[in-house]
C-alpha cells in the first residue's frame, strides 16, 4: 500500500512532517508511521514553552501495543499543540497531515536538513 | 510421582518424527562443557509419603489457630467463610494467566474490573491497578510515581510499618537522601516535625499507623498540597468499613495490604498489595489494569487496558517492570467483600475496633502495664510492660497458650519494654477476659 | 435496557440487606463505639459493597470461571510461561491448617515447620542451578530481576566501581531493561544473530562501565545459546557480572545448570518451572541465587540451620541490598514448589525437562513444513514460528483468535519483538501426544482456512462468551470501574 506524502511538506527519517509558515513549524506524523502504528488511542503533547533542541523526544504517540516517541525535527520553542487530540486522537489516522497536527514550534531553522517528499516518498 | 505422560514406545515414536535416535542427540545442541555432571537420579516421593512429610512439617508449627493470637503488625487473623476459600480455588481461575487473549478469559477480567470497582469505592479513588506484590511494594511504587513527577522529599513516620521503610530503602537505593523520617509526637505524624525549607515530593501517612492509632490525614494532606506535594495514604482495608475513606481526606493515592481481604496468612505470603490513584495519576501507575470495551457484537466484554505503561511494551521506558502480580488474591478478596456485603463489612470493622477497645481498657485497668500512647486507635495498639522483664512475661503468656503481641524493640531501641496488640472478630469476649486474666496473673 | 442475570456485573445485583458478617450484638454498642474515635475520623456515606446472598454469590462466580481458559481445561502453549500442569497435591499441602494460619510474625519455635522449609527449598534450589545461595523474598520474576540488580549495583559500588551499563539482547523478555532502568542503569540493547547474542555485539559493549549482562537461556527463540561459556568469559573478563533470567529454566533442569554456565546471578520463577499455579496472573515466586562472591548481599532476613536442627533468622548478611517486600517472601508458593521437588526427585526433574524438549521438537517438526520456522534447528521447550507467506497466509493475531474456536488457548503472539508476525510455543513436558497431535491438525485446519476462507479468521473467536474485543476502544475512553462514563460509540 502507498502511501500520501504531500509535495509542500519536508520530511524526517523517523516518520515526522514539518509545514513551515514564516518562523512557525507545525509538526504531525507521515501517513506512512500512523498506518503503522495503526489506530491511535493517546498522545502524550509537549507542554507550551518547552524548548527542544532538533532531535530531542516532544511528544509520544500510542496505539494499543506500541507506544512511540514524537521527535522535534527541528529546534525551537513550543507555541501551541493539538488539544483536539486529548478527545479525538484517530484524527492523526484520519487526517495525518490536516486535523491530526501535534504541536506547533517557534524556529528559526529552515528545514535545510529534512527530507523533502522526494527523499521521504523513496524512505517509504 | 511424575506428571510426564508418554509411554516408552511413544517417546521413541516421538524421537523417530524429530529425527534423533535419542534423548542424548536431541538436546546435542547444549554443549558438552556445560552438561550437568551430577548425579541426578535420586527418585521422586510417592504421593502418600509426601503427603507425611509435609503433614510432619506443618504439625513442626503451632498455627493461630491453636492458640490465641494476638499477632497483627500488617497482617491480621480473620475469619474466611468456606465460600470464599471454595470459589476463589476454582481450577479455571487458579490455573489460568494473564488475560492476554481476552476473549478466552472474560471471568477473570471481570472478576478483576469488579475488584477495581470495590477497592475503589472503598478508598474513595478513581483508579485502582488489578494489584501489586504486597503493601510495601505498591508503596514502593506509589514514591517513585511522586518522585517521578516532583522530585523532593519523602515524609514518612517513624511508625510507618518498619518493613515498608526497609522496603523503600531498598528500592531507592540509589538516593536515598530524599528519605525524610518524621519523628512523631506522642505517637502521630504532625506539621509541625516536617522540614520547613525543603521541596517536598509526597508526604506517606499509614493510618492506623504501625502502633494502631489513627492519623489525622486531613491537615497532612493539606500541608503537602499547600507545597505541591501528594499524600500518599497506607490503610488497612478492613478499617475502611468504618473510617473515612482516604479519598475524601484528600489523598491522591491510597496503598496497602489487601490480605485482611480475605487470605490466610500463610506465614508471610502470598497476599496483594492494592494501589488506588487520583484519575490524573492513571497513565502513570505501574500494573495491569482492566477496562470495559466492547465485542464485534457490542456487548460489553473487558480487556487489559492501557499496556503502553508496561514492559512488555515500553521495555526501559516503562512506568515499572512489573509483570506478575497477585491477581487470584485481588480475585480472593473481591469474593470476601461481596460476600459480607455492605452490612457485614461495617459490622467486622466495628467488631474488630471494639473488641480492642475493651480489651486495651481491661488490661490498662492491670497495675504494671500501660499503654504506650493515648490516641485513637482502631484494632491494635500498644503497652508498655513496667517493673517486669518483658520477655519472660510474654513466653509465661504464650505457656498460656496467649500469642500476646509483636515485641517492638525488633524495631525500636525506645520501645524496649512495649509490644503490639491486634484484636480482630477471631476473638470472643471469654478470650478477651482469658487474656486478662493471665496477664493480671502474670503480672502480679 | 436491563442486563440479564447471567452478564450482571456484582453491582447490578438488586438484593440488598444479606451481608454476611454479623457480629457479636452483644459487645457492640453504636453510642459507645463512636465515642471512642472523633467523628471526622468516621466515615460518612456508604462504602457501596454490593450485598447478595451466598447462593447468587456461588451462582456468579462459577459462571465467571465457566467463562475461562485454564490449564486444568484447555491446552495452553503460551511460549515462555511454562504452563504446564499444576499438580493437586501441592493444592492440599498449602491448605494444610500449621501453613495457612501460621502468622509470619510468629516465635521461631512455633514456625519451625515453616523455616525448615525454605532453607531445604533453597538448598535444593542451589544444587538445581549450581549456585552458592538463595534467598526467596522476590514475589515474581521481574521483582527477581530487581533483586538481583541491586546487588550488582551494591556490590560495584562496593567495590568503588563506576559501571552503569546493563546489556540485553533485543530478543529478551521487556522485564530484563524495565527492571535495570528502574535500577538506575543505563540499558543498552544488542541485536541478534541467526537468533542467538551476536558476539561481535557483545564484545563492543564489553567496556569498563559494563555492569550486567541479561540473558535467557534457552533464549526467547527457543535455541540453547551455543557460545553460552565464551559470552560468561568475555564479560568476566570485562569485569562485568552474568545474569540469568529463569524463564525458560524449564528446558534446563538436570541437563545444564546456569551456574556452570558461568552465571553469577539468577531468578527461578516458581510458578514457571516449579509448576505452581499461575493464578489469572499470580501470585507466582521469583527466588534469586547468586555465587558465593555476592552472598552477603542477599536480602535479610534469612533462615539459618543451627544445632539440633534448630532453625533461626538471621540478619548476617554485612553487605546486605535490603528488604525487597513485607516479611519473608511467598510462602505458600514456595511450599508448593517444594512439594513438587519432592514428588519429582532430581530423576523426575530431569525428565520433565527432556519432555518439554520433545514435545516442542515434535511439534516443531510437525508444523515447519505449513509454517515458517525462523531458526530452524533443534531447539529446546519452545520455539518459534510465523505464517507461511503461501502455505498458511494469515495474520498472527488472526491465527491467534481462531484458534480459541476449537478450545486451545492461543501461544505467545508479537513476541520476541526480532520475528515479525511471531507465534512463540511451548507445549510443556505435562502434554500428551493426542493434545500435541490434535494441536497439529487444527493448525493445519487454520492455514487451510487462511488459504481459502480467510474471513473465519478475521470473524475469530464465534464460540467463546464473547468475540473480538474493541482495545482501541478501551484505551481511547478508559472505564476502568463500574460507574466510569462509558461512550456510546
Amino acid at each position: 500500500m502507498s502511501s500520501s506524502v504531500p509535495e509542500d511538506l519536508k520530511y524526517t527519517q523517523t516518520h515526522e512532517w514539518v509545514r513551515f509558515n514564516g518562523s512557525k513549524a507545525v509538526v504531525g506524523i507521515t501517513d506512512h508511521a500512523q498506518h503503522e502504528l495503526t489506530d491511535i488511542v493517546f498522545v502524550e503533547p509537549p507542554k507550551t514553552g518547552k524548548i527542544f533542541e532538533a532531535g530531542n523526544v516532544a511528544a509520544v504517540v500510542e496505539s494499543v501495543k506500541v507506544a512511540s516517541d514524537i521527535y522535534a525535527p527541528v529546534s525551537g520553542t513550543v507555541t501551541s499543540v493539538n488539544t483536539e487530540l486529548e478527545k479525538n486522537p484517530g484524527l492523526i489516522n484520519s487526517d495525518p497531515y490536516g486535523k491530526g497536527w501535534i504541536f506547533e514550534l517557534e524556529t528559526t531553522d529552515t528545514g535545510e536538513n529534512l527530507l523533502d517528499a522526494a527523499s521521504y516518498g523513496k524512505l517509504v | 510421582m511424575h506428571f510426564t505422560p508418554h509411554s516408552e514406545s511413544i517417546i521413541e515414536e516421538m524421537l523417530k518424527t524429530i529425527g534423533v535416535l535419542n534423548f542424548e542427540e536431541l538436546i546435542r545442541t547444549v554443549p558438552s562443557q556445560v552438561r550437568c555432571r551430577e548425579n541426578w537420579d535420586e527418585p521422586g516421593l510417592k504421593e502418600s509419603d509426601v503427603r507425611k512429610k509435609y503433614r510432619n512439617l506443618a504439625e513442626e508449627n503451632e498455627p493461630v489457630t491453636r492458640i490465641q493470637s494476638y499477632l497483627g503488625g500488617g497482617v491480621y487473623e480473620h475469619f474466611i467463610p468456606s465460600v470464599v476459600n471454595h470459589l476463589a480455588s476454582r481450577p479455571e481461575f487458579v490455573t489460568s494467566y494473564t488475560q492476554y487473549q481476552p476473549e478466552s478469559n472474560q471471568g477473570m477480567l471481570q472478576g478483576l474490573f469488579e475488584y477495581q470497582t470495590l477497592l475503589c469505592r472503598l478508598t474513595g479513588m478513581d483508579v485502582s491497578n488489578s494489584s501489586h506484590y504486597d503493601g510495601a511494594t505498591s508503596l514502593a511504587e506509589a514514591v517513585l510515581m511522586a518522585l517521578r513527577n516532583k522530585p523532593g522529599k519523602i515524609l514518612y513516620s517513624k511508625y510507618l510499618h518498619p518493613h515498608y521503610t526497609e522496603v523503600l530503602k531498598t528500592y531507592l537505593f540509589n538516593d536515598r537522601s530524599c528519605l525524610f523520617e518524621v519523628t512523631p509526637y506522642e505517637g502521630t505524624m504532625t506539621a509541625e516535625a516536617f522540614p520547613k525549607e525543603e521541596e517536598i515530593s509526597a508526604v506517606i501517612v499509614q493510618s492506623p499507623n504501625f502502633l494502631g492509632i489513627i492519623e489525622d490525614m486531613i491537615s497532612l494532606s493539606e500541608w503537602a498540597h499547600a507545597r505541591g506535594a501528594v499524600l500518599i495514604a497506607v490503610v488497612n482495608p478492613v478499617s475502611l468499613g468504618m473510617l473515612e475513606a482516604p479519598g475524601n481526606l484528600g489523598a491522591d493515592m491510597v496503598v496497602g495490604e489487601g490480605q485482611p481481604l480475605g487470605n490466610s496468612l500463610s506465614f508471610g505470603g502470598p497476599y496483594f498489595g492494592f494501589m488506588c490513584v487520583k484519575k490524573e495519576w492513571m497513565r502513570k501507575m505501574p500494573g495491569r489494569i482492566v477496562g470495559q470495551t466492547a465485542d464485534k457484537a457490542g456487548r460489553r466484554g473487558f480487556v487489559l487496558t492501557l499496556q503502553t505503561r508496561e514492559q512488555h511494551i515500553r521495555r526501559e521506558k516503562a512506568v515499572s517492570n512489573i509483570c506478575s502480580n497477585e491477581a487470584l488474591c485481588a480475585l480472593r478478596a473481591a469474593i470476601y467483600l461481596a460476600y459480607l456485603g455492605e452490612t457485614g463489612f461495617k459490622n467486622l470493622s466495628e467488631e474488630c475496633f471494639e473488641k480492642a477497645h475493651l480489651l486495651q481498657e481491661k488490661l490498662s485497668s492491670i497495675p504494671g502495664l500501660v499503654p504506650v500512647y493515648n490516641k485513637p486507635f482502631f484494632n491494635e495498639f500498644a503497652v508498655r510492660i513496667k517493673h517486669k522483664k518483658i520477655a519472660s512475661v510474654l513466653s509465661k503468656l504464650r505457656r498460656n497458650q496467649i500469642a500476646a503481641g509483636i515485641r517492638l524493640n525488633q524495631f525500636y531501641h525506645d520501645h524496649a519494654n512495649d509490644f503490639l496488640i491486634a484484636v480482630t472478630e477471631t476473638k470472643t469476649a471469654e478470650n478477651l477476659d482469658y487474656y486478662y486474666e493471665i496477664m493480671k496473673e502474670v503480672l502480679a | 435496557m436491563k442486563v440479564p442475570l447471567s452478564e450482571q456485573l456484582l453491582f447490578e445485583k438488586a438484593a440488598s440487606g444479606s451481608g454476611q458478617f454479623s457480629a457479636e450484638h452483644s459487645l457492640l454498642n453504636r453510642e459507645k463505639l463512636v465515642s471512642r474515635v472523633p467523628s471526622f475520623f468516621l466515615r460518612k456515606n456508604e462504602i457501596g459493597l454490593p450485598e447478595l446472598s451466598e447462593r447468587d454469590l456461588v451462582m456468579h462466580y462459577t459462571r465467571l470461571a465457566g467463562r475461562m481458559f485454564s490449564v486444568d481445561s484447555h491446552f495452553y502453549p503460551l511460549g515462555s510461561c511454562t504452563m504446564k500442569y499444576n499438580p493437586k497435591i501441592s493444592e492440599d499441602v498449602s491448605s494444610e491448617e500449621g501453613f495457612q494460619y501460621a502468622h509470619p510474625f510468629q516465635n521461631e519455635d512455633d514456625v519451625q515447620g515453616c523455616l525448615q522449609m525454605m532453607h531445604e527449598l533453597e538448598q535444593r534450589l542451589n544444587v538445581i542451578c549450581g549456585m552458592d545461595a538463595f534467598t526467596l523474598q522476590p514475589s515474581a520474576g521481574a521483582h527477581g530481576e530487581l533483586t538481583a540488580l541491586l546487588i550488582a549495583r551494591k556490590y560495584f559500588k562496593d567495590r568503588k566501581e563506576e559501571r552503569i551499563k546493563v546489556v540485553v539482547p533485543d530478543s529478551s523478555h521487556g522485564t530484563n531493561p524495565a527492571s535495570a532502568s528502574l535500577c538506575g542503569f543505563h540499558v543498552v540493547t544488542i541485536p541478534s544473530l541467526n537468533g542467538e547474542v551476536d558476539m561481535a555485539a557483545l564484545e563492543r559493549e564489553c567496556t569498563s562501565d559494563l555492569a550486567v549482562f541479561m540473558l535467557t537461556n534457552p533464549n526467547t527463540a527457543g535455541l540453547f545459546e551455543k557460545n553460552i561459556v565464551s559470552i560468561c568469559e568475555k564479560v568476566h573478563s570485562a569485569g562485568g557480572l552474568t545474569y540469568y533470567d529463569g524463564a525458560n529454566l524449564n528446558a534446563l533442569m538436570g541437563i545444564a545448570r546456569p551456574g556452570d554456565m558461568g552465571f553469577d546471578l539468577l531468578h527461578v520463577n516458581l510458578h514457571k518451572t516449579m509448576a505452581t499455579p499461575h493464578g489469572g496472573g499470580g501470585p507466582g515466586s521469583g527466588p534469586v541465587g547468586v555465587k558465593a562472591h555476592l552472598v552477603s548481599y542477599l536480602p535479610v532476613p534469612f533462615v539459618e540451620k543451627k544445632k539440633d536442627d534448630v532453625y533461626k533468622w538471621s540478619y548476617k548478611r554485612p553487605g546486605t541490598i535490603g528488604m525487597m517486600k513485607s516479611f519473608w517472601g511467598n510462602f505458600g508458593v514456595a511450599l508448593k514448589a517444594a512439594v513438587y521437588c519432592d514428588a519429582l526427585g532430581f530423576s523426575g526433574l530431569k525428565q520433565a525437562s527432556l519432555t518439554a524438549v520433545l514435545n516442542a521438537n515434535y511439534l516443531k517438526k510437525k508444523l515447519e513444513d505449513t509454517f515458517t520456522v525462523p531458526f530452524n534447528e533443534l531447539c529446546m521447550h519452545e520455539f518459534v514460528m510465523t505464517p507461511h507467506p503461501e502455505k498458511s497466509p494469515a495474520k498472527t493475531l488472526d491465527m491467534a483468535k481462531r484458534l480459541l474456536d476449537f478450545g486451545i488457548h492461543a501461544p505467545t503472539v508479537y513476541f520476541p519483538l526480532t520475528v515479525k508476525e511471531s507465534m512463540m510455543i511451548e507445549p510443556t513436558e505435562t502434554e500428551s501426544k493426542d493434545t500435541l497431535d490434535e494441536f497439529v491438525s487444527v493448525m493445519m485446519q487454520i492455514a487451510d482456512e487462511a488459504r481459502n476462507q480467510p474471513e473465519k479468521l478475521h470473524d475469530a473467536p464465534l464460540t467463546t462468551y464473547r468475540q473480538r474485543l474493541d482495545e482501541v476502544r478501551a484505551a481511547r475512553n478508559p472505564v476502568l470501574k463500574y460507574g466510569d462514563p462509558v461512550d456510546p460509540a
